[in-house]
């Protein structure tokens, strides 16, 4: 199908970028590759878009102390292909290349995907057991306002975020990885490519204390267990019984045993 | 002429489009570049692939005004390309292609395979992997991979393919990270066991329980004699007549994200004094996604004591349309499981004389669009 008419903006700095926004029939367009598929479908008809993915202050990457900042529009290919430094000791790249297709990497976004916050994104689940941060801008007077969240509190449901109508998400901060970490990530599709059905990703230093356990693909935001006791079987399925009382067993054991596999990778890694 | 261009197989092209225009479209019906073929148009099928700033990329996806300043090629520049020269002889030789309606997306996607791997030894899976968005119907995989084999096979020895130029990463200027104020954990989503999910006919019934600290008789009354305050504490509902028959029309408003729609309702309220349970149901559609949607909202009450009462709330659904498409399993009844459970702090906020949580308008919109593709699906 084709969209449904809309207007079409393109600015050249963040602040200008805030303002437009404030009008609600717009909607901030980066890779366009979760909302081009909705926009041709006719099930998103916003009045305008914005286009993000050429705003130069989204466009690039920096070393900060502890770890590194990635513009929002950074895309997964460029990840994947190296150009942004990785401090993560390959983590980024493994984990980009493992979206959709590479027609859909070469435009999809860093920043779209998490403001997008499909339950199914790689980033999502496994940015969060890097805990890593977003950096959020909107107008004010003077000097842009900013603020940043920890991911795990940014989503707060399916296709849910604590952003404002006239907010930007702006940058990741993606902690540095010790060599000495190690790190897992497995997820269920039924066809290379598509949207997964069930993911985890196992995070975690020498010391089983630093464990962090992250579930995606679930019908709400993200699920995390830290600590000693975020890889026991016994406490996920509770976790997940309590909070999808619905769900059924046989789909919590799907679950778990992602989780397996990705604590497998997790040691071969 | 607006002054916006793009380049295309290396001519300046005015961009004199409607917004919406795909790149797919502008190329095939306003440049008559039909080498570039259309299949599903939304991101799978892989048949419109062209490279723009020289990746892959999906040109239906691609609104053509955001290519100022773009370079793009389409297959048809590649007629003198010497890595395509060899891909279309391999192509050949394999039986690469049958009907040929995706060779296009699949040559391009192949030249960006070989580009990025010459030199290398990969496997067959590898190819598969990196072929996995470019779809074949006539099933001729075995001869593509054989294919692109081939051509990487013959970048062994002699020079590499020239490598296509991409957009630069440049440095950040952003402030120093720790002069950011850390915002801690907002609103963390949450869910009481209470709330079930379970067949019902065709589709599924969301249903809550709850208690209330008034007696079933003043909760009762104000149920009856306060319906627009009680369909006030759903969000996204909007009652915009009421009439003494119980006949009542009105809006839900419903948004996920990027998807909005505000369907037009009427319907009819029912109330059994004697047992304790009513309930609201209506049906509507929504002219801008031409879908259609029945739904109920049943509510029953019991008597724990004298000053005590147990609310039952449910909610089925019932949709057609072009929006039942866009699901998948669970995450509808999650979110209308959350829908329910404003309806309860709400109505508890009702009962103790306040007003409904004050939610920012987006919050409230998305939760209801998640019930509304809830209903799309039954």
């Amino acid at each position: 199908m084709k969209p449904q008419a809309f207007d079409y903006h393109r600015v050249e700095a963040v602040a200008e970028a805030c303002q437009k926004m404030k009008d609600i029939e717009t909607r901030p367009i980066a890779g366009g590759q979760s909302l081009g598929p909705m926009l041709n479908l006719r099930l998103a008809r916003p009045g305008a878009l914005l286009d993000v993915a050429v705003l130069r202050e989204l466009r690039g990457c920096q070393r900060v102390q502890g770890g590194l900042l990635i513009g929002a529009s950074i895309t997964h290919a460029e990840i994947e292909d190296g150009l942004v430094p990785d401090n993560t000791g390959g983590i980024l790249p493994q984990i980009a290349r493992g979206i959709a297709y590479r027609a859909i990497r070469s435009r999809g976004t860093i920043g779209g995907s998490l403001a997008h916050a499909d339950p199914s994104a790689d980033w999502a689940t496994t940015l969060i057991a890097l805990d890593a941060q977003v950096i959020l801008q909107r107008p004010s007077e003077g000097a842009p306002s900013r603020r940043r969240l920890h991911l795990q509190d940014f989503i707060t449901g399916a296709m849910q975020t604590v952003i404002a109508e006239d907010e930007l998400l702006t940058a990741v901060f993606v902690p540095d990885v010790p060599e000495t970490s190690r790190f897992g990530y497995f997820k269920l599709c039924r066809k290379t490519g598509e949207l997964a059905h069930a993911m985890a990703a196992v995070f975690g230093g020498a010391d089983s204390a630093d464990l962090r356990v992250v579930f995606g693909a679930l019908p709400g935001a993200p699920m995390i267990q830290t600590g000693a006791n975020a890889l026991d079987p016994t406490t996920w399925q509770q976790a997940l019984a309590d909070r999808y009382p619905d769900m059924e067993g046989t789909e919590i054991g799907v679950r778990l045993h992602v989780m397996k596999k990705a604590f497998e990778r997790s040691n071969t890694q | 002429m607006n002054g916006k261009t793009v380049t295309i197989n290396g001519r300046a092209e005015e961009l004199n489009v409607e917004p919406r225009r795909n790149l797919a479209d502008y190329v095939r019906e306003d440049l008559l570049l039909t080498g570039t073929h259309v299949g599903c148009e939304q991101g799978i099928c892989g048949a419109c692939t062209v490279v723009r700033d020289g990746r892959p990329v999906r040109s239906c996806l691609t609104p053509a005004s955001s290519c100022e300043g773009s370079e793009v090629r389409t297959i048809e520049s590649f007629d003198g390309d010497a890595l395509m020269i060899r891909l279309r002889e391999a192509f050949s030789q394999e039986h690469a292609l049958q009907c040929g309606f995706c060779t296009p997306g699949m040559l391009i996607t192949a030249q960006d395979i070989v580009r990025r791997f010459a030199g290398e030894t990969i496997s067959d899976k590898t190819i598969r992997y990196e072929l996995s968005g470019n779809l074949c119907r006539c099933t001729g995989y075995v001869g593509i991979v054989r294919a692109i084999q081939k051509v990487l096979e013959s970048y062994k020895t002699g020079p590499k393919p020239e490598a296509m130029i991409c957009n630069t990463v440049e440095t950040l200027n952003l402030p120093a990270l720790d002069t950011i104020p850390l915002e801690q954990n907002a609103n963390q989503e949450s869910r009481t066991a209470a709330t079930r999910s379970m067949a019902d006919g065709n589709g599924r019934r969301i249903e809550t329980q709850f208690e209330l600290a008034y007696p079933a008789a003043a909760v009762w009354t104000i149920l009856r004699e306060e319906l627009p305050a009680v369909v006030a504490c759903l969000p996204g509902a909007e009652l915009s007549s009421l009439n003494d028959d119980g006949t009542l029309e009105g809006f839900f408003n419903v948004k996920l994200g990027p998807v909005s729609a505000r369907i037009k309702g009427e319907g009819k309220a029912t109330f059994d004094d004697s047992s304790w349970q009513g309930q609201v149901s209506g049906q509507g559609s929504d002219s801008r996604s031409n879908s259609r949607a029945q739904g109920t909202l049943s509510f029953s009450l019991a008597e724990l004591d004298a000053s005590n009462s147990k609310m039952t709330v449910a909610i089925s659904f019932e949709m057609s349309g072009a929006l039942a498409q866009f699901s998948r399993g669970g995450l509808v009844e999650e979110i209308i499981g959350v829908l329910i459970e404003q309806f309860q702090t709400n109505f508890s906020r009702h009962l103790a004389g306040e007003a409904p949580v004050k939610q920012a308008s987006l919050g409230i919109f998305q939760l209801a669009w998640m019930a509304f593709r809830r209903w799309l699906r039954r």
